[in-house]
């Protein structure tokens, strides 16, 4: 060991030391206020759940339009998730911005543009009530705000999920005799399915923590974030706090069992597509 | 040495306080040009502009806060936020949140009715008028917003015109009729939240106030001054009506009777800037701070009532004193 | 048969440009350049993994260009394998198979069906191809593409696989295409040798063409072995006077003494090529050239086995490089000597001179 590995050593330890306290803050920074919330109102939420038919209604509605637009975003979504991954077309990279767009919309913003798109007086809108579909004011405009802002978070980890397949895998089976649909079934799903699983987890996750575009569309019947709005603005924050704490209990748990999925032996994920 | 940077930093978030203390330091100095400023979302446009005339002639910087009247009084009295100048849409907010904790005194600065205000793409927009309103409004395919009764004095105020109506036009069930006719999905956090609404041509009707309408360029229709809550003469009549909504706490109800549309202010007792807060108060009763709010199609009183006790004098000089029907 | 005419593709910024060969029905051509030449590419494009994008390959006949992977009958190998690592070995050779009893029976000649229901992630690179060879063999394709196949495995299992891929290309007339950087590390020669680099195919044909006369002085040092002799191989026993009593039985085989005939002359081996058809490649710069003494006797000792008499016919100078092309009995045999040699030694075109080069020179394939 010469001089100047000598002088480095103690850089390098200072470094190592500094990212993980940096680490650690981080991780902090964001445990800490969700804990917090949950240890100051958590029970009270649950004991709430019993006698708040609101809160129920609330928490209900919220699962359900949240899955709902998960479905309708997975279903949609992946086959132009594969074709960004997989097709390089004319235009894809402005497609691929274009998807990026809602993200960047401020909330109420997206709200009010899909008024405009989906509103009583529009084309689609006047299709849609043609079926008894009523956009503004119904579950159904809770899943178009909640499906427009978080759709953009799924397409692009499928697309990432999809990108990660080794496309040598998908041409040994094409050889083999399949079609690319058969393909795509047999080889490119069951590899990706840990990726797609966890871009479907992160658009209902953030489907359930939508507000500012959700309110401008359907303020009632109230989800659990506008809910929670009302009851602070209301009453303030003792009657606030659970609501958001109540959320949080009962949303770790699909979250945690959908996250352990990602670690079982099985299913090759997008990362098991490294050693060929 | 990780451990410890961890620990350290959950004792500080576990302990702290969510803490009642007052925005900013109290300052003293006449350095400080900030003037915080929580308002009703009814008034944000003549805030606004009677912020900027103020704000000329001192040279201060203004942070507006406009929410609706029962969160901004909240955010005095659950979060401990203090404005210097807090001005709402309904001055019985005073009396019934923040008198005698946060203040002891308020104003009566200006006035409101209550209008439907509409666009010429409303359905039914060619024929509504003052003797068939209530007809159009019920109309299959027509739509009706209002504003939560909860959230803000708009929405309760549209209940109690919706009872002064049956009783003025003396047609018995009209008021649930028409509640009917704006159902809950058409229900908005505040008045503000529905005129999008209605410019987007989801909502075809709302009911609003005159300064807003204006403000906005609606088109509106009003309504006989018995039921439209705009005229001091008609209190008696207004008081006729009543409407329970939610109180403190959930278990709570509060009963608001009908009452004269009237604005007030008042600068709180921990307002952070209070020198400045008592001269722009003065400046609001005064004939230009008048003058700049109805500029901005504020109804501003021309005889400004105090009410309570220790207003300060320079307010006080601009206004009468509380009038015997005007409870502290 | 693959017959190529003008193909031409395009992968990323690399690009094959008029490629044209042909390989017979049920013959075996072996692609051979350096890495980065296109090989792999090439495979692709027969097998319509990477698009076409000018030219006409025909595959048994019929016009393959336009033909989506899956229609054409082909068996496809690539270098890593590519075992699917959602599915077992079973579930992998089974893959594509429309007779499970033949993918079994597969699997069996070529030693995968120990691994079984094993998970692919356990194998070894070896292991790996053996597994992925079953995988596309198991369909009974018509044309079979093989990409480096036997380079991860060790020497006892690469001779029994290429000795079951041979077979198997025997037994049911499949049209084989195999590409690799180094001729003698894959060890055979087939029908066709397609000499491919930097994504232009700079020569193709017979092997024994390519090598004897390889069209320019780039591809000779490419290949490296000018003497390539089509030939019969036969394994000597304890009969011949090679075999020495005592000596321990090499069990592998792989130290045999071979004969290799070819036209006229019998060339002396040790390898471990099977009895039959092949070729017996030797370097020029193996061939030692004497002059025949007039009036001596006996020639000196040598340990080189192999010994012909033969006429100079051909002398190209190199600056300090002459190759020296002898004529052994109607065979022609190339020596690299030192041009001061060629001087020293008197040698010219017509001059008398013995050619001799060791058995362990020998390179069988």
């Amino acid at each position: 060991m010469n001089e100047t590995s000598g002088r480095r050593r103690p850089l390098y330890r200072a470094a190592s030391v500094g990212a993980l306290a940096a680490a650690a803050l981080f991780v902090l920074f964001l445990a800490v206020p969700v804990v917090q919330l949950v240890a100051v109102a958590g029970g009270s939420g649950l004991a709430k759940l019993l006698d708040d038919a609101e809160l129920r209604d609330a928490l209900a509605l919220t699962w359900l339009t949240a899955s709902v637009a998960t479905l309708l975003g997975v279903v949609g979504g992946t086959p132009l998730a594969w074709a960004l991954a997989r097709r390089p077309f004319r235009g894809r990279a402005v497609v691929a911005a274009l998807l990026d767009l809602p993200l960047l919309i401020p909330h109420p913003a997206a709200g009010i543009a899909l008024l405009l798109v989906l509103g009583r007086d529009s084309v689609a809108g006047r299709a849609l009530l043609a079926f008894g579909l009523r956009i503004a004011g119904s579950p159904g405009g809770i899943v178009a705000a909640m499906l427009f802002v978080s759709a953009p978070l799924f397409i692009s980890g499928a697309r990432e999920a999809f990108a990660r397949v080794d496309p040598r895998y998908e041409a040994v089976a094409r050889t083999l005799g399949d079609p690319a649909w058969r393909v795509f079934r047999r080889v490119t799903l069951p590899l990706s399915m840990r990726g797609l699983v966890a871009a479907a987890v992160v658009m209902w996750a953030r489907a359930v923590s939508e507000f500012g575009a959700i309110v401008v569309l359907t303020y009632n019947p109230k989800v659990t974030s506008v809910l929670g709005y009302d009851r602070f603005t209301s009453y303030g924050l003792p009657e606030a706090l659970p609501v958001a704490a109540v959320l949080v209990i009962l949303s770790l748990l699909p979250l945690s069992f959908l996250r352990a999925l990602r670690y079982e032996r099985g299913m090759g994920g997008g990362l098991a597509a490294v050693a060929p | 040495m990780l451990c410890g940077v961890a620990c350290l930093v959950l004792c500080i978030a576990a302990g702290c306080d969510r803490g009642r203390a007052g925005d900013g330091a109290r300052s003293s100095s006449a350095a400080d040009r900030t003037l915080v400023v929580y308002n009703a979302g009814s008034l944000a446009r003549p805030m606004r502009a009677a912020l900027d005339s103020f704000a000329r002639r001192e040279g201060v910087t203004a942070e507006q806060e406009s929410a609706g009247s029962l969160e901004t009084a909240r955010k005095l009295t659950e979060l401990g936020r203090i404005p210097d100048v807090i001005a709402l849409a309904d001055a019985e907010v005073f009396p019934q949140l923040l008198v005698p904790s946060q203040t002891t005194w308020y104003v009566h600065f200006a006035r409101n009715r209550m209008v439907i205000a509409y666009t010429p793409r409303s359905r039914g927009a060619s024929e509504i008028a003052a003797d068939n309103w209530w007809r159009i409004l019920q109309r299959p395919g027509v739509e009706v917003g209002r504003a939560d009764p909860s959230l803000d004095p708009n929405g309760y105020r549209t209940l109690l015109t919706l009872q002064l109506a049956e009783r003025y036009y003396e047609q018995r069930g009209l008021a649930a009729r028409l509640l009917a006719a704006a159902p809950e999905r058409n229900v908005r956090p505040k008045e503000a939240d529905l005129v999008g609404l209605l410019q987007a041509g989801e909502l075809d009707y709302i009911w609003s106030y005159e300064s807003l309408a204006q403000a906005a360029g609606l088109s509106y229709l009003t309504l006989p001054h018995q039921i439209d809550l705009g005229a001091p003469a008609d209190s008696a009549y207004y008081a006729t009506a009543s409407v329970k909504v939610r109180g403190r706490t959930p278990r709570d109800t509060v009963v608001f009777r009908g009452q004269p549309i009237v604005y007030a202010f008042s600068v709180p007792r921990e307002a952070p800037h209070r020198e400045l807060a008592e001269r722009f108060a003065a400046f609001l009763v005064s004939a230009e701070g008048r003058a700049a709010l109805r500029a901005a199609r504020l109804d501003a009183l021309e005889q400004p009532v105090v009410v309570g006790t220790g207003a300060p004098g320079v307010v006080t000089a601009g206004a009468p004193a509380a009038a015997p029907n005007a409870p502290p | 048969m693959i017959e190529a005419r003008s193909l031409s593709a395009r992968v990323g910024e690399f690009a094959l440009r008029d490629v044209s060969f042909a390989v017979p029905r049920g013959g075996y051509g072996v692609v051979i350049g350096p890495a980065g030449s296109g090989k792999t590419t090439l495979l692709e494009t027969v097998a319509g993994i990477v698009a076409q994008r000018g030219g006409t390959l025909l595959l048994g006949g019929r016009d393959a260009t336009a033909l989506p992977p899956e229609t054409r009958d082909v068996g496809f190998v690539y270098q890593h394998g590519y075992l699917f690592p959602h599915l077992s070995v079973e579930d992998n050779i089974a893959y594509g198979a429309d007779d499970p009893a033949l993918a079994r029976a597969v699997a069996r000649r070529l030693g995968a069906d120990a691994f079984g229901a094993r998970d692919v992630r356990g194998l070894s690179g070896g292991e790996r191809q053996v597994v992925a060879l079953a995988r596309a063999l198991a369909r009974r394709p018509a044309v079979l593409l093989l990409d480096e196949p036997f380079s991860a495995l060790d020497p006892r299992r690469r001779t029994l696989v290429r000795r079951e891929v041979r077979a198997i290309h025997a037994e049911w007339g499949m049209t084989v295409l195999q590409v690799t950087h180094d001729f003698t590390e894959a060890g055979l020669l087939g029908d066709v040798a397609i000499l491919l680099d930097g994504g232009r195919v700079l020569q193709y044909g017979p092997p024994e063409e390519v090598f004897r006369r390889p069209a320019s002085p780039y591809i000779a040092e490419f290949l490296g072995a000018e003497n390539v002799f089509a030939g019969r191989a036969r394994a000597l026993d304890e009969t011949s006077p090679d075999w020495v009593d005592g000596a321990p039985h090499d069990v592998a085989g792989r130290f045999r003494a071979v004969e290799f005939r070819t036209g006229d002359l019998t060339i002396y081996a040790v390898g471990d090529a099977p009895d039959g058809p092949g070729y017996a490649v030797i370097r020029a710069e193996e061939v030692l050239l004497s002059r025949e003494q007039h009036g001596a006797g006996e020639p000196a000792a040598t340990s080189a086995r192999n010994r012909f008499h033969g006429t100079i016919v051909e002398l190209a100078t190199l600056g300090a490089l002459t190759r020296v092309t002898v004529d052994v009995r109607g065979t022609p045999l190339v020596a690299a000597l030192t041009t001061r040699s060629v001087h020293e030694l008197g040698l010219g075109v017509g001059v008398a001179v013995e050619a001799s080069f060791k058995a362990m020179a020998v390179h069988l394939c």
